[in-house]
């Protein structure tokens, strides 16, 4: 590409303009990696407690301590990605990871205030969640994901109506259905 | 009336940096060597013209050992390339 003034014609520059926003849009990376790990991750911890109520065991939400190794695994491949590959940060990418580095937060924020909102902390984060998701879909324009949001919002209503236990029983149906099967199929389309 | 291009923006190589940084959050060297197709040198070169300008801003960093240098438009470099693009339009029209 040359920097001569005189060959650029009105026609040529908004070709010119227009191939280079093409090549910049272009860059859409594969996210799965966080949607498989997470996905697995809260439906083992769901189904974990459900069974560790079930036998009575004294504390039930120590399970959710494997989100710590998640966690790491997380800011890991994230730095590793980052290292490798990330070239160029798209507005929508800054925005996309700026929203659930907020739902993490809330995440772990929102169940120190159990008491306040009578312990209803499940379906206040399938709720926040289910935001989170369909605007993710919405981002990255994948109709599996924005439908699978919608589902979690459905079952964040849903949960106030059931017992803790219930609870714990659909929230990891809404994550396994309204969150990996959309990675699994995000991963599919590689 | 027909308003001047901005003489700056009027080049192949720049229009195509500028264009490119308006839809990223920021690129790096590299990437638009690749995209614009163009040499180091003369990349260079045009990327110091658009910062003088103040149209974009140039970061230099190290990754490792690698030197990175990464580009990103400024709201002056946002503003000058609409003027651009509205005067472009207006040649067009005609």
């Amino acid at each position: 590409m040359n920097t001569d003034n005189d060959t650029l014609s009105p026609q040529q520059s908004l070709d010119l303009i227009t191939n280079m926003i093409n090549e910049a849009k272009g860059n859409v990376r594969d996210n799965s990696f966080y949607y498989l790990l997470w996905g697995w991750v809260l439906v083992a911890a769901h189904l974990g407690s459900f069974v560790l109520n079930e036998l009575d065991f004294p504390y039930p939400y120590a399970v959710w301590l494997i989100v710590i190794p998640a966690w790491i695994a997380s800011f890991v491949h994230g730095s590793r990605q980052a290292k490798k590959q990330l070239r160029t940060i798209t507005h929508l990418e800054r925005v996309n990871v700026s929203l659930w580095v907020s739902f993490g937060v809330l995440a772990v924020i929102i169940p120190f205030f159990g008491a306040f909102i009578n312990y209803q902390i499940n379906p206040m984060i399938l709720l926040v969640g289910s935001m989170a998701t369909v605007t993710s879909g919405i981002i990255l324009k994948y109709r599996p994901l924005l439908l699978g949001g919608l589902l979690i919002f459905a079952c964040g209503l849903g949960s106030f109506f059931l017992s803790h236990q219930q609870q714990s029983l659909l929230s990891a149906v809404a994550i396994a259905l309204g969150y990996l099967v959309p990675g699994y199929l995000l991963k599919m389309q590689k | 009336m027909f308003k001047e291009l901005d003489p700056l923006l009027h080049s192949q190589l720049r229009l195509a940096v500028m264009s490119l940084l308006l839809g990223l959050e920021s690129a790096e060297f590299v990437f638009l060597k690749e995209k614009t197709n163009s040499t180091a040198g003369n990349l260079s070169v045009q990327l110091d013209k658009l910062s003088e300008a103040g149209y974009i801003t140039i970061e230099k960093s190290f990754n490792g050992k690698k030197p990175l240098t990464t580009c990103r438009i400024t709201k002056k470099g946002v503003k000058a390339f609409e003027d651009y693009v509205n005067s472009l339009k207006g040649y067009i029209q005609k």
